[in-house]
């Protein structure tokens, strides 16, 4: 038999549903959108303003759905963990080039980093190999494509170093 | 013909065509690489592409393109994993031969097979390319926003998956597009007084970030599971002898007639995507086998080693090549996701694909088509260059490794573009975002297409609007718009398809549910 509506909305379990996390982003997205949208001109607003009702829109539907049909617990979310790991390590290896700590030191422990989150534990290994991706991207890009990298505490030995 | 001649002639220049070949290798190779997909492959190779001319940059993109879908096969069948996604149902098959010692065969068939739908795939560009980009001069604005309308709805008609995702997808993309200057009135929107944004979100990072930063944190995701698992690599097979009797040739032909038929016809719909292609004619193929060789003394099982089960998808997937081109070149619709980065690679050097590409750069726009013909035929000899010499070395790299150098080379790459650090942020974010859109199983072609068609279709409906005097009807009146009539009507069909196919899922269970409570009846 199938169960009522009513039984089904107060059915546990809703919130390990990836969905229904997905459909609140995309409500605050949504609604994020439209209130921005609201501060542009008369002209400029209509497009956006449609297209973020309709995203908000679907964010609704998207959080009641597994309300209505029953939650679909997901372990996939799992993966998020690495991936934040990883693109931490690029965050940082792009503040360090801000900050002027220069290519060849912040791509070094950069590449040493993801490769160790690959999986990569002989540190021999992961220190050549760092080593050899840091200096011939250095090569390829600065020496033969002429990309200026920006201004570091070692560009007094390489440029961009 | 004169305007093909145009575009051998600059093709055929040297520094042009050794730029081709360079490409058709190096996709070959970076295809054989397993884990490394066709889009992360031509993400890889943009770089390369900012200090050369626009010609040669593009005769080398058309390279990697067309190769990259073909060299995917080779870590298919001798590792069975799939080097791109267009060789994922080619393991199947393609592994089961090669470990009855039949691994030349195996890649022989499955390069031939490509090669024959990357030349179908060509000519379909040739033919229709140029003459959709001179009906598509005549647009106005009506047309031109119909156009768009179009585009997106093919992706809601096609999508395989949850609809709704397919939807939300496009929404975010053409929300995004919207980042910038107003095409309106200038106004700035979702800028946050960023200068770096005022011009919309710089393309060639986003792309790279979407396909090439996002594929990077799948594969350390796989690397991990893998580890997991305590997967180990089997020993590869011996190549042996890649020779295809010519009557298995013979029995193939209306395999490769059909898969090239659906790939082209998959390919120019925008947005539908390789998979599909793929996915279809492995059920023709299928199919024909059963009816016509299973069972038979000497044949495989399905899915057992059957030839037809390496040449079909092979095929589908080489015949998309081109043919996802001819929406991009003639209209500038991408057709699949990795032709989206090529506008990409086009804008880095100021070219906007679209019908005008043919009369402002006739020149380039030519050598692109004519460069798809030549890079199929330049693929076969390489191909087995490839295999019999760097195919052992490219699979002895370590995946791990490939992580480090493909994430440099994709952040270098965006970086390049402009030298700005901005385009690092912009690629990592793209990067997480399209990470997250996959595991929440949200599609990353509409999104693309929304990227691409947003401003367009916001500046035609405007327009549109503001000649009209504010008359909506303006997009279905037969009468002075008979083209927008007919796109935006093609558009509602498309959006009812999966509607009407809902309703009839509905109607169908229920029929089975009364059945079996009145089974008397």
């Amino acid at each position: 038999m199938q169960p009522s509506v009513k039984a089904k909305l107060t059915s546990a379990g809703v919130w390990r549903d990836g969905d229904f996390w997905l459909g609140c982003v995309v409500f605050i997205l949504g609604g994020w959108a439209f209130i921005e949208a609201t501060g542009f001109d008369a002209r400029s607003r209509v497009f956006p303003l449609t297209l973020s009702i309709l995203i908000a829109v679907t964010g609704l539907v998207l959080i009641v759905r597994p309300l209505l049909s029953g939650p679909k617990p997901s372990g996939q979310y799992r993966k998020l963990g690495t991936m934040l790991a990883a693109a931490m390590v690029i965050g940082l290896w792009a503040m360090a080039l801000k900050l002027g700590a220069g290519f060849m030191l912040g791509t070094l422990f950069m590449q040493i980093a993801l490769l160790w989150l690959a999986g990569l534990r002989r540190w021999s290994w992961l220190v050549a190999c760092a080593l050899l991706i840091t200096v011939l991207n250095y090569a390829l890009f600065v020496v033969a494509l002429d990309i200026r990298l920006p201004r570091s505490v070692f560009s007094f030995l390489l440029p961009g170093s | 013909m004169d305007l093909v001649t145009l575009g051998f002639s600059v093709l055929l220049q040297p520094h042009i065509l050794l730029m081709l070949v360079i490409g058709v290798f190096a996709g070959l190779v970076v295809g054989s690489i397993p884990g490394v997909n066709d889009n992360i492959a031509f993400a890889v190779f943009i770089p390369f592409s900012f200090a050369m001319p626009a010609d040669q940059a593009l005769a080398l993109m058309v390279g990697v393109y067309c190769a990259a879908a073909a060299g995917g096969a080779i870590p298919a069948i001798m590792l069975r994993v799939p080097g791109t996604a267009s060789a994922l149902i080619t393991v199947q098959d393609g592994n089961a031969m090669a470990r009855q010692n039949k691994a030349g065969k195996a890649l022989s068939l499955a390069i031939t097979s490509s090669v024959i739908g990357g030349i179908a795939s060509s000519v379909v560009l040739l033919a229709f390319a140029p003459a959709l980009a001179s009906v598509a001069l005549s647009f106005g604005y009506a047309e031109n926003f119909a156009l768009t309308v179009l585009g997106l709805s093919s992706v809601v008609g096609l999508l395989m998956g949850n609809i709704l995702k397919g939807i939300l997808s496009a929404l975010i993309g053409l929300l995004v597009s919207m980042v910038g200057f107003s095409q309106v009135t200038g106004f700035p929107r979702y800028t946050f007084g960023n200068v770096n944004l005022t011009e919309g979100i710089p393309f060639v990072p986003l792309l790279v970030g979407l396909f090439g930063i996002a594929a990077i944190f799948e594969l350390i995701c796989d690397i991990r599971r893998e580890r997991r698992e305590h997967g180990k690599v089997s020993k590869l097979p011996a190549i042996g002898s890649m020779r295809i009797p010519a009557s298995l040739m013979r029995r193939l032909l209306p395999v490769w007639g059909t898969s090239s038929a659906i790939g082209n016809l998959i390919g120019v719909l925008p947005g539908a995507g390789m998979l599909m292609a793929i996915y279809l004619s492995y059920d023709q193929a299928a199919r024909r086998f059963r009816r016509k060789f299973a069972g038979r003394k000497g044949e495989p099982e399905w899915g057992d080693g059957a030839p037809e089960g390496i040449a079909a998808p092979e095929c589908a997937n080489n015949a998309v090549t081109a043919s996802s081109m001819v929406p991009l070149l003639s209209l500038g619709i991408p057709g699949n996701s990795t032709s989206a980065l090529f506008i990409g690679a086009m804008a880095l050097h100021g070219l906007v694909p679209g019908p005008l590409l043919f009369i402002q750069h006739a020149d380039i726009a030519w050598m692109i088509i004519v460069a798809f013909f030549v890079a199929n035929l330049v693929m076969w000899p390489l191909a087995f260059v490839v295999i019999r010499s760097v195919t052992r070395s490219i699979f002895a790299i370590p995946k791990e490794v490939m992580v480090g150098v493909i994430a440099l080379l994709c952040m270098l790459g965006a970086y390049g573009d402009g030298n700005n650090l901005f385009n690092i942020w912009i690629a990592l974010g793209a990067g997480v975002v399209a990470f997250v859109m996959n595991l929440a199983k949200i599609p990353l072609g509409p999104a693309i297409l929304g990227l691409v068609l947003g401003g367009h279709m916001e500046a035609s409906l405007a327009n549109a609007l503001s000649i009209s005097q504010g008359n909506w009807l303006v997009f279905i009146d037969p009468s002075t718009h008979p083209i927008s009539a007919a796109m935006i009507a093609l558009s509602v069909l498309m959006w009812m398809l999966p509607v009407i196919k809902h309703i009839q899922t509905i109607k169908q269970r229920k029929r089975q549910s009364y059945d079996r409570f009145n089974p008397s009846t």
